[in-house]
């Protein structure tokens, strides 16, 4: 796979898709063979068993699923309207684009667990549900679409200009182009986001939808019908992933070969002539603005609606903020060494995978819907289950961390495999170097600094997985801290936590970005 | 469905206030409640209907019947009243549903609200309440040991964020340490401790022992309120300025309400059909489930002075267990006088 012609095309396609079909068949005979163990009686039903009950839920289905696949497709299309829109601005008048970076990345950090009740009060009917599953996709398709209009081959620009184009014609006719194949990657990898957002938001209520079936079917102990509404939003979402796979393929097809890098957004973009705390700064007053005019347009009133002045009251300025700061350090002393090692571990699974994937196309499409099936299953539900499997302590943290920073960091590094140059490849070849050796000196040095980018995008990710698997399971850490504000309808507390961890999540993501630069500068890979 | 209900309602319009009596409820019965507005505004002969959005605290189920009746019954409409059910669920928080304005009725717990007013200076008020005893308890299985408070001690016990405040005070009470107890999350799924992972779980007593049952589990099981957690549970609570706005709108409310619960107490299995054809059709929970949820939560509900009565002692009594959490209110906090017009 790590040569592109063409020549090959229908077999590797072929190929491909027998692997699905086998590793699908794979899965399936291990689902059917575990489930049948008496040690998963109760808890992990067997595939056949699951699928029985999906048939006599067949009647259950269509309405629950419609209405969820309403919401999640309305906010994806409001979403990356949105994304798109902005990515596009951005690419244009940079200086806006560094501006309100901030403001993206902290609405990308921000934990859902905490956000979603906010924008249950904000709206009324259905809106919190596209809103959550807009918020859902908004910055994997920023990011991905950013990239995109990155790539663009400088030459082509230069003859657009030569012929006299100006900056909407260099747009119009070489970037939005280049941008296209890392736009529908993007928009693969959010559909499933989109899906899981539109169910989180229908925990907030509503008279049908997955969701709702989810939260009524948690109290039947009824792990047959749970783990069936899991398989039917792993297909929506596998549906419409495979919608942009196949849109993808047709549009790179008439491509030049694409450099598609999820997670791959240029740290550290020089822009004007302002030293970077300045911008911080900046960002992050706009921040704060905008936290203060969401709640005056919104019209939330003071009683739980808390400003960023009642946060630095509750933890800096007010009588008892040397004992709010204590708690939130204890909690943060529990929970960010577990993210840290779910980072690494989810990290170094997605690369030794990717890695390794790489030498076989077939593989790497055998693992895909593996991959995209775990990404698919809602976590809320599914929980208490895999507690009973595998205990109250830091085996099911690290399995749950693990498991959402996984994926995105698997296709960034995958990606980041396959758009090594073609003419370093070709060189070793010539030399009739193994494929192990191209990989170890060409490919995976190359997949670096996609690793890298990819755990910018992964440290939020991992710090939200470990506070909803402390939220969820564990009663610890940061996850119990939000635990006593729900409970406690203590809701300084919520909103504290909520900006102390995107706080946490965007200094994080600052950080390494600065390592990427210095790695893209260390390994010469251009951006 | 809602076309079908569309229909009667239209047809019941032409017909003239008979759907405005009630007279069309054997009519409507069959057709389960609706939430489509066209049906909701349809009826009244007179002046235009009043909004009444009431936030809901859980997923449609037995726990709400009174309100599907009435709903379904054209008791709402009788009084004035365009009555919208809003669902809840986990994520929700009533009591910010009604300060953010996206409802102007919302059904919740005493201590929440409590909680609000003494702490963050909210205005509101209680005007009403649904459960007499708060069907809050702890599950667990014979053979646990656990069947009371003190059985807890060296235990595991899960328990939900909006029971934290609850257990809290329950141990409180009877002297017990919390700290000797090992509190996990709850995500009202019961397999953790028909699987054994979990001694017990704090949870509505009205529910979850029929999932146990049927599992082959034998359960047990006890309320708070008899170990000195004097609470209501589901009150009905209003902003202070819809209150005195729209009082009229609630006494209504409170009346219609009332005439549903009635209704659905004739018969506790009547009216499961009515859940499962209606607001409760798409949530895959067994009519044999809603029956027994109907079933036990009747002596939690019911009251010699009618549904949603508040007698003073019992005030002074639940005004009382807020103190013992460090929950400070007074009698203001409910008021008693809507009641007294129904």
């Amino acid at each position: 796979m790590l040569d592109g012609r063409s020549a090959n095309r229908v077999r590797d396609v072929v190929a491909d898709h027998l692997m699905t079909i086998a590793a699908v068949l794979v899965l399936a005979t291990v689902w059917e063979v575990v489930g049948r163990l008496p040690a998963s009686d109760g808890v992990f039903p067997s595939l056949s068993a699951v699928a029985r009950q999906l048939w006599t839920d067949r009647d259950l289905y269509p309405p629950n699923a419609s209405i969820t696949l309403r919401n999640a497709a309305v906010g994806f299309v409001y979403g990356n309207a949105v994304a798109i829109g902005l990515a596009v601005a951005f690419n244009q008048v940079p200086v806006l684009g560094r501006l309100t970076r901030g403001l993206l990345v902290s609405l990308y950090c921000l934990p859902l667990i905490v956000l979603a009740p906010i924008i249950g009060v904000s709206f009324g009917g259905e809106t919190p549900k596209v809103v959550l599953a807009a918020i859902a996709v908004l910055f994997p398709t920023y990011v991905s679409t950013t990239v995109g209009l990155r790539s663009a081959d400088g030459t082509l620009r230069d003859v657009v200009r030569g012929y006299g184009g100006g900056r909407w014609a260099v747009l119009r006719k070489v970037t939005i182009r280049a941008a296209l194949p890392d736009l529908l990657a993007g928009l693969r990898v959010a559909a499933p986001g989109a899906i899981l957002g539109a169910m989180l938001g229908e925990f907030l209520g509503g008279r049908r939808g997955l969701g709702v079936l989810l939260v009524a079917t948690m109290p039947q102990a009824f792990p047959e019908r749970l783990w069936g509404i899991g398989l039917a939003a792993a297909a929506v979402a596998a549906a419409s992933y495979a919608v942009f796979a196949v849109i993808g393929s047709v549009v790179t097809a008439r491509q030049q070969s694409p450099v598609v890098a999820v997670g791959g957004v240029a740290a550290v973009e020089r822009v004007g002539y302002l030293p970077e705390p300045v911008w911080s700064l900046a960002s992050f007053g706009l921040v704060a603005g905008a936290w203060i005019a969401y709640l005056k347009v919104v019209g939330l009133p003071p009683t739980f609606a808390k400003s960023p002045s009642d946060v630095w009251d509750y933890l800096v300025s007010g009588a008892a903020a040397a004992g709010h700061r204590s708690s939130f350090i204890d909690a943060l002393q529990v929970t960010m060494p577990r993210a840290a090692i779910g980072l690494f571990c989810g990290l170094l699974l997605a690369f030794v995978l990717a890695t390794v994937l790489s030498l076989s196309r077939a593989l790497a499409a055998a693992l895909l819907p593996v991959a995209l099936f775990s990404q698919s299953m809602p976590l809320v539900a599914l929980t208490p289950l895999l507690v009973i499997v595998l205990g109250r302590g830091n085996v099911t943290v690290l399995a749950i961390t693990t498991s959402v920073t996984f994926f995105p960091s698997f296709v960034t590094v995958s990606q980041g495999l396959r758009s090594t140059p073609t003419a370093a490849i070709e060189v070793l070849q010539i030399y009739d170097a193994s494929p192990l050796l191209i990989l170890r000196k060409v490919a995976a040095p190359g997949a670096l600094p996609h690793l890298i980018a990819s755990a910018r995008l992964a440290i939020p990710r991992a710090l939200l997985g470990v506070i909803l698997a402390e939220y969820l399971a564990l009663g610890t850490g940061v996850g119990q801290l939000i635990l006593q504000a729900r409970g406690r309808l203590e809701f300084s507390l919520l909103w504290s936590v909520a900006a102390v961890v995107t706080l946490i999540s965007v200094i994080a993501y600052g950080t390494v970005g600065l390592l990427e630069r210095w790695c893209q500068r260390r390994f010469g890979v251009e951006q | 469905m809602i076309s079908r209900r569309q229909f009667f309602v239209r047809s019941g319009q032409a017909a003239g206030a008979v759907a405005l009596a009630g007279g069309a409820g054997s009519l409507l019965s069959a057709c389960g409640g609706s939430d489509s507005p066209s049906a909701a505004s349809a009826g009244s002969g007179g002046g235009k209907l009043s909004t009444l959005r009431m936030q809901s605290a859980w997923v449609s189920d037995a726990e709400f019947m009174g309100y599907y009746i009435a709903l379904d019954k054209g008791y709402y409409e009788a009084e004035g009243l365009k009555y919208t059910y809003l669902p809840g669920g986990p994520d929700v928080i009533p009591e910010t549903t009604l300060l953010a304005g996206q409802a102007e009725l919302a059904l919740t717990t005493v201590e929440g609200v409590a909680k609000l007013v003494a702490d963050e200076g909210a205005k509101l008020k209680i005007i009403g309440t649904q459960y007499q005893k708060n069907p809050s308890g702890v599950v667990s299985l014979e053979g646990n040991g656990v069947s009371s408070p003190a059985d807890l001690i060296g235990k595991t016990l899960a328990i939900a964020p909006v029971g934290q405040i609850t257990f809290e005070a329950l141990f409180k009470i009877n002297n017990l340490d919390i700290s000797k107890v090992k509190i996990v999350p709850y995500a009202y799924d019961p397999t953790p401790l028909l699987e054994h992972k979990i001694d017990a779980s704090g949870d509505f007593v009205t529910n979850v022992p029929f999932t146990i049952e049927e599992k082959g589990g034998k359960p047990t099981s006890f309320l708070l309120y008899d170990y000195g957690l004097v609470l209501y549970n589901d009150v009905v609570v209003v902003q202070e300025d819809y209150l005195k706005s729209h009082r009229e709108e609630l006494v209504g409310f409170l009346r219609a309400s009332r005439k549903g619960w009635d209704e659905n107490f004739k018969d506790t299995k009547a009216y499961v059909p009515l859940l499962k054809q209606g607001f409760g059709k798409d949530t895959g929970r067994s009519a044999a489930n809603e029956e027994y949820f109907n079933n036990a939560q009747k002596p939690l509900i019911e009251h010699p002075d009618g549904i949603y009565s508040m007698g003073a002692a019992d005030i002074d009594k639940n005004i009382e267990t807020l103190g013992r959490f460090g929950i400070k209110v007074d009698k203001s906090l409910f008021v008693t006088d809507l009641l007294d017009e129904i």
